[in-house]
């Protein structure tokens, strides 16, 4: 009774080191949550790096890992771009794979099953492609045994998007003029997108915005280097020049459907042009609008008024001062009152 | 056991029953020692009527006649009680007023211009309260004398003004007196209000209108003048 009972255990313990391999896949390129990398036209060539880590014993046969338009599973075809081929003795667990849309495209005419060979250009339309890991499974009636079919053991299934479309060019719908901001209505733009609105000054027909009688004094009406730059919070970029104009480009940008983008730190009385680019969430920008120009205005609020009108106040250190005698009082008070003894 | 045993058994848990239930039914009432109020109303500040101004209406021409909506909030202490109640209070409160900005020609501008305050209050107060807890008479008189700092700001569009290097924030100081009356509304649902004290602690309730005169202005100094003269109406709840 003894002998047959530990052949069996010994026959378990051999079934149950016979694991089949599974791999794993992590993406060093920030995902949606239904792990797809988008990739723009612009970052076509750029390679996304993933990796993965194998788990189990590779039983006969190959592991491949692959990108395919196709589902996982199977052996790839030739259509397929190969990047990890492990066989049976390959003692390798984790590694990283490096592949860009610009090499998936091409991989896509090696063989005469699939689709047609295509450059960043010629790819005009949206594809997807999955990050798949496939290899024969252990089954059979004991199961110990290697099956001859490839079957998907790779997970998550990473999908790489290339999305080459740019947004349709955007309208600027209105321009409202503000104190030292303008307000850009921009038309357009799709969900998921950023509304990019960029503003140079508008170049005078003398040398620059600055100087010119209607745009206020050198001093106050803003000079080739400092329109844009105090506190708006905005950057300067010089990568589109806006036809016109003088002086570095600011760019301010703002989710689609999140109202007007402002533009703040602007020069009263000075003459802006603007434009405005949809950029979608793969990171592809549309043509520019038609560009529009505006000229911020000093508006007055209640303190313009007041001053205006020879008020006196001018606040400031009086109420700091002021603000911590009332918080002393306040937290005074409130322990005072907190104590809530009874009196009757 | 006799019948007799039995029929003396039967008669004193008879004249234990009512005795337990009208121990759970007397009316009891919790010590007294604050009251918690909340008023709202309309909040005019006094800012056209500073003398350096020379007439000009620098309020009324952003606002017109409206008046900010204020709001606010009091805690108050009971340190007598006895011919009515006297104590010290300290009230907190918030007001804002929106309106288009001008343009030099006087047209609205696209920005939006506000006044905000947001006035303390520390105050000495006593309401007559003697004949309502005595011969039932609902309506409690009372006045307050307080200390009064009001922390201020301007805005324009999303951002606190400045003008000629100034900004437009601050704080003022300044006194007001108050005078108004409450009507106790526990005469009308007595029942409800005891629940209301032996379920939370609030012996009574009141609605009431009160009238304050207020000079903010740093004990006549110069600058913004936040006093007003106003109407404002609330609940108050004591404790």
């Amino acid at each position: 009774m003894r002998l047959p009972f530990i052949g069996l255990l010994l026959f378990a313990s051999t079934a149950v080191a016979q694991v089949g391999p599974a791999v794993s896949f992590t993406s060093a390129t920030t995902t949606t949550s239904n792990n797809t990398v988008t990739v723009p036209k612009s970052e076509c060539g750029n390679a996304r790096r993933f990796t993965w880590t194998r788990t189990g014993n590779i039983c006969g046969g190959s592991l491949f890992i692959y990108a395919t338009t196709g589902t996982c599973g199977g052996e790839p075809t030739a259509t397929d771009l190969k990047l990890v081929s492990l066989g049976s003795s390959d003692s390798t667990t984790t590694g990283t794979v490096n592949f860009s849309v610009q090499q998936l495209l091409a991989a896509r005419g090696g063989g005469t099953d699939g689709g047609s060979a295509a450059t960043c250009d010629s790819q005009t339309s949206e594809i997807s492609f999955n990050l798949c890991a496939s290899a024969r499974q252990v089954g059979g009636y004991l199961g110990t045994e290697c099956q001859t079919a490839y079957a998907n053991v790779g997970s998550p299934t990473f999908v790489l998007k290339y999305d080459p479309q740019p947004p349709a060019t955007p309208t600027i719908a209105a321009v409202i003029p503000r104190d030292s901001a303008l307000s850009v209505q921009v038309d357009g733009a799709e969900a998921d997108s950023t509304v990019i609105v960029e503003v140079a000054m508008v170049a005078s027909a003398d040398t620059d915005a600055g100087t010119d009688g209607d745009a206020g004094t050198d001093a106050d009406a803003g000079t080739d280097t400092d329109a844009g730059t105090d506190d708006g919070g905005m950057g300067l970029v010089g990568s589109l020049a806006l036809e016109g104009t003088t002086g570095p480009v600011t760019r301010v940008d703002k989710a689609a459907g999140e109202g007007n983008v402002v533009i703040t730190g602007l020069t009263n009385g000075v003459t802006y042009r603007l434009q405005a680019i949809i950029r979608d969430a793969a990171g592809n920008e549309s043509p520019a609008s038609a560009s529009v120009d505006a000229t911020p205005v000093k508006s007055n609020g209640l303190f313009d008024a007041y001053v205006d009108a020879g008020g006196q106040e001018r606040g400031g250190c009086a109420a700091a001062g002021g603000g911590l005698a009332g918080g002393a009082v306040l937290a005074a008070l409130g322990i005072w009152l907190s104590s809530r003894r009874k009196v009757s | 056991m006799s019948s007799t045993a039995v029929g003396l058994g039967v008669a004193a848990l008879l004249l234990a029953v009512p005795a337990v239930a009208q121990e759970v039914t007397i009316p009891t009432r919790s010590p007294r020692t604050g009251a918690v109020i909340f008023r709202g109303g309309g909040y005019k500040p006094r800012i056209d009527t500073e003398k350096a101004l020379n007439g000009a209406t620098p309020y009324k021409d952003t606002f017109g006649d409206a008046s900010l909506l204020l709001i606010e909030g009091e805690l108050q202490r009971f340190f007598y009680q006895g011919i009515g109640t006297a104590g010290l209070g300290l009230g907190l409160g918030y007001a804002e007023k929106y309106a288009d900005a001008k343009l030099d020609d006087g047209s609205a501008a696209a920005d939006k211009a506000a006044l905000k305050v947001l006035p303390i209050q520390l105050n000495a107060f006593y309401k007559f309260d003697y004949a309502a807890f005595r011969w039932g008479i609902p309506l409690v008189p009372y006045a307050k004398l307080g200390l009064i700092y009001s922390p201020w700001w301007m805005t324009k569009g999303s951002t606190t003004e400045v003008v000629e290097g100034s900004k437009a924030s601050g704080g003022k100081w300044g006194w007001g007196g108050t005078a108004g009356v409450s009507f106790l509304l526990d005469v009308l649902e007595p029942r409800f209000a005891r629940d209301f004290d032996s379920d939370l602690g609030v012996n009574h309730s009141y609605l009431f209108a009160e009238y304050t005169h207020a000079d903010v202005n740093n004990f006549g100094g110069k600058g913004l003048n936040l006093g007003s003269r106003r109407w404002m109406f609330g609940l108050a709840l004591d404790y």
